[in-house]
């Protein structure tokens, strides 16, 4: 998602919180020893302080980001205070996760929560002291007199604080000024991660709990019609079963912004075992939906629409040039990939006959309260959703799916229930990264594009079609529109019912990887070194204006490439057999190139070094956020070398790990990531560095071999 | 009635002989640091020792660890103090943290009987899968962590 598309995803989130009634308590364990300040702070008389990560934690680091902001301005000691996930809570704003947008939407209202809290802090000290505020400041957890005599702690402060009004517009800091914003620091969660205490949803049990699996329909619109479970039964602890239809539920991709379950039979069992043996012995008679999609054939029928009428999504000057000194007429393939977290979709829930209590892995509370009340028929204020750390989510927990069932099924039996998924139906029963074809004819004239007209075939994401009147797949302010004088952007779409959803890098997982080998082939075509075409490409000028309403700052798109280029040793000679390449994008805000280090040896491809420059604005916690980089790129290389979903009669064909693979240690290269440094309000991190590895790295294998690769995964 | 030893106590599981030790681990023993990621021993989330090997527990069944010896992340170490466990929080490794517990225990058993890898052992040696991408850091506290148990429980 770009900077332009930020204001439909928040409009959107925003649709699914509306209607809801304020006091939901929704925010985690309300300690009776201590006292609201805000919704996300808490202070008690013992001295505790408990700040509360807002927004889902999934590894991306947020529950360590947003409690730093907080910290930073409520002015404690970082290693004294507690930090607490918050459950969905209605008083709350953009309490999901998703879009690089955490860290980005959160710098204010987080600062300001911290300020408001100290503010209110300062005046009960003044009131108590019956002193003027100004004369008072703060000092890591305690209201001090200017002149040092006078010392209080937020503990005795915390009762009458928590009484005065909130303020409207605290005083920030300047960031000049910040002492924990900008220092590294460790994952909150660390101590339980590495001692194995840490609570994953998956590790919920409650009293009376039963345990579900769900033999799911092999295609997501099929149906079970009925089912034998004399195998079933006869498994130790095999509780019940229960027919689960999503028809009576709106389907499951008829309504895109609240998707639905893959129906199925569901066991249920007194242990996890029991359900899953239950399940696979189950014998099940589906009725197959009409429709069925095959990946191979919809990949033809994307480079047919190249030559139908194609929506023009941006047209400027004449596109196709007719006597060029160098041209390109080239087309591009990507396949459909799935998120494959690494603990798999799962869920808990407790259902009295007319409340919900939810306990699940989401990136989207306020989706998955909408979609338990819908589900279910009962008020928003009735649904109760405690937010788990998630094991990865990469944007396969933004849908509810694996949320619906399992309140139906709590429901149902009238006791908790948890929902375990089989890695199997993780990975076929997904929000797929949608596939696409794309063409690009271009031209190069004294050693500059001139020409540049890209078509993009696929099926679309129904929820962001007509995005910023952009279909979702290509934007009309999408690099490197506004640089090259004639310019076309098409978009043909191709009706599919293979479910689709949002893949870290979004749109640009795929178009970055087009638009990087089309710049590469020209520079290549024109005879002129990659990395002084992208330069030259770039230009000079600070901005430029892409759209009215879009100036991009360029200025900051050359200095990643000139860093990562340097950092690289772009230009030093390498081995036969070795070679580099460059790429680089803008994406969720934020700047990033990157060069490749491949080695090709019979054949065979070893990614050697990835060098990242990356310009997000200011870095929050810089231990974590080289943490999201190397994750990105990782994450990025896994889809170069190996992600590919594979759709036959409408059925996905990959399982697990061995058909669906992802990168191990023998794959990963070493990865040098450079930040720019800026104090300027930060930008989106977690996505943006995974989009610009897979060009990289097929740059890298055509200086290597000179061989041109124009298909994901990468096939030599 | 399977009697095996659980972090050093002896444990006896009731159900099926074909319950594989993971589920009895998660289900049974309340045991919940190691993971489920795969069920077909592919990803190492669910990585134990068994008689102080590396062992994937989601394909072992709990008939075949009769008589065993099994630790799992909660019996590393009294107090998260093993070398391993320490080099992973100075190294920050965890992002998701989810299949963390079954890399600490995949880089402890292959310290015991390799002390000093290098990078190229740990390429082929260490094969969980990290989903969210932690590799470097990984690889770093692996070789922290040997220096750590070459230099002794106080670190001199």
């Amino acid at each position: 998602m770009t900077e332009l598309n930020r204001r439909e995803f928040v409009r959107l989130c925003a649709i699914t919180s509306m209607g809801l009634v304020i006091g939901v308590p929704g925010v985690g364990r309300a300690e009776s020893s201590t006292r609201e300040l805000h919704p996300l702070i808490r202070i008690g008389s013992d001295g505790r302080v408990i700040i509360y990560a807002q927004n889902p934690e999934m590894g991306q680091g947020v529950k360590t980001a947003l409690p730093m902001m907080i910290a930073e301005e409520l002015d404690v000691d970082w290693a004294s205070i507690e930090i607490e996930q918050a459950g969905w809570d209605p008083r709350l704003e953009n309490q999901f996760s998703g879009g690089s947008l955490t860290v980005r939407l959160n710098y204010n209202t987080m600062r300001q929560a911290g300020a408001s809290a100290r503010a209110m802090l300062l005046n009960a000290a003044a009131n108590q002291l019956n002193r003027p505020v100004a004369e008072l400041d703060t000092e890591s957890g305690y209201v001090v007199d200017r002149n040092g005599d006078t010392r209080i702690s937020y503990a005795e402060l915390a009762e009458a604080a928590a009484a005065l009004p909130v303020p409207d517009a605290p005083e920030l800091k300047d960031a000049g000024n910040f002492k924990l914003i900008g220092t590294s620091v460790a994952d909150v969660d660390m101590e339980q991660i590495t001692n194995g205490q840490q609570q994953f949803s998956l590790d919920l049990k409650l009293p009376d709990m039963l345990y579900a699996v769900v033999r799911r329909c092999p295609h997501g619109d099929g149906q079970p019609v009925s089912f034998d479970a004399t195998d079933a039964r006869a498994v130790p602890g095999v509780v019940d079963f229960h027919l689960l239809r999503n028809v009576d539920h709106g389907g499951r991709i008829i309504l895109p912004n609240c998707p639905n379950f893959v129906s199925g039979v569901a066991v249920l069992a007194t242990n996890t075992w029991a359900a899953l043996e239950g399940a696979r012995k189950l014998d099940v008679e589906w009725k197959m939906p009409d429709s069925r999609d095959d990946s191979d054939d919809l990949m033809r029928r994307f480079e047919e629409a190249f030559d139908a009428e194609a929506e023009i999504v941006r047209s400027d000057g004449e596109p196709d040039s007719t006597d060029a000194e160098h041209s390109i007429d080239v087309t591009y393939r990507l396949p459909f990939l799935a998120h494959v977290p690494m603990e798999p979709m799962n869920c808990t829930a407790r259902v009295d006959s007319d409340r919900a209590e939810v306990w699940a892995p989401t990136q989207n509370p306020p989706m998955a309260a909408e979609a338990v009340a819908k589900v279910l028929g009962i008020p928003q204020d009735d649904v109760t959703i405690h937010v788990a750390r998630s094991g990865g989510a990469f944007g396969r927990r933004y849908y509810a799916d694996f949320i619906t069932d399992t309140v139906l099924l709590s429901k149902q039996f009238g006791r908790p229930v948890k929902t375990v998924w089989p890695r199997e139906d993780d990975v076929r029963h997904d929000y797929f990264r949608p596939a696409s074809a794309q063409r690009v004819r271009a031209a190069v004239n004294d050693g500059t594009i001139t020409h540049w007209h890209q078509k993009v075939a696929s099926h679309p994401r129904e929820v962001y079609l007509e995005r910023d009147g952009s279909p979702a797949e290509i934007g009309n302010y999408e690099f490197p529109a506004g640089f090259v004088p004639n310019l076309l952007f098409n978009y043909a779409a191709v009706p599919a019912r293979i479910p689709l959803g949002q893949w870290r890098g979004t749109e640009h997982s795929s178009n970055v990887f087009v638009v990087s080998s089309a710049i590469d082939e020209l520079a290549h075509a024109a005879g002129i070194d990659p990395v002084a075409f992208w330069l030259n490409l770039v230009g000079d000028e600070q901005y430029v204006q892409v759209r009215e309403d879009f100036r991009f700052d360029a200025s900051r798109l050359k200095e990643v490439i000139a860093v990562a280029a340097d950092k690289s040793g772009w230009g030093t000679p390498l081995p036969e057999g070795r070679g580099r390449g460059i790429s680089a994008s803008y994406n969720q805000g934020a700047w990033v190139a990157e060069v490749a280090e491949v080695t090709v040896q019979n054949n065979r491809l070893k990614v050697d070094k990835i060098s990242c420059a990356i310009d997000c604005g200011l870095v929050i916690n810089p231990q974590g956020a080289v943490n999201q980089v190397e994750g990105g790129i990782v994450e990025g290389l896994a889809a170069a070398l190996y992600g590919k979903i594979t759709v036959k009669d409408g059925i996905v064909q990959e399982s697990n790990f061995h058909d669906y693979r992802f990168c191990r240690m023998r794959d990963a290269p070493l990865i040098d990531v450079h930040f720019i440094d800026r104090s300027d309000a930060p930008r989106g991190l977690g996505e943006g560095p995974l989009p610009p590895v897979a060009p990289a790295i097929t740059n890298a294998i055509f200086a290597a071999t000179g061989k041109r690769i124009r298909e994901l995964p990468i096939r030599l | 009635m399977i009697r095996f030893t659980l972090n050093g106590e002896s444990y006896a599981f009731p159900g099926p002989e074909n319950t594989p030790l993971l589920w009895v681990l998660r289900d049974s023993a309340g045991l919940t640091g190691t993971k489920y990621g795969c069920g077909t021993g592919m990803c190492g989330a669910c990585t134990v020792h068994v008689d102080g090997e590396a062992s994937r527990a989601c394909i072992s069944p709990i008939k075949a660890i009769e008589g065993r010896s099994v630790t799992t992340i909660e019996g590393l170490s009294p107090d998260a103090s093993h070398p391993v466990q320490r080099a992973w929080r100075e190294a920050d490794v965890p992002q998701c943290g989810y299949c963390q517990t079954g890399q600490i225990m995949a880089a402890a058993a292959m310290l015991k009987r390799l002390p000093s890898p290098s990078d190229d052992d740990i390429d082929r040696q260490h094969t969980n899968i990290c989903r969210c991408g932690a590799y470097s850091r990984i690889r770093k506290a692996i070789h922290h962590a040997s220096e750590l148990s070459r230099k002794g429980p106080t670190g001199d």
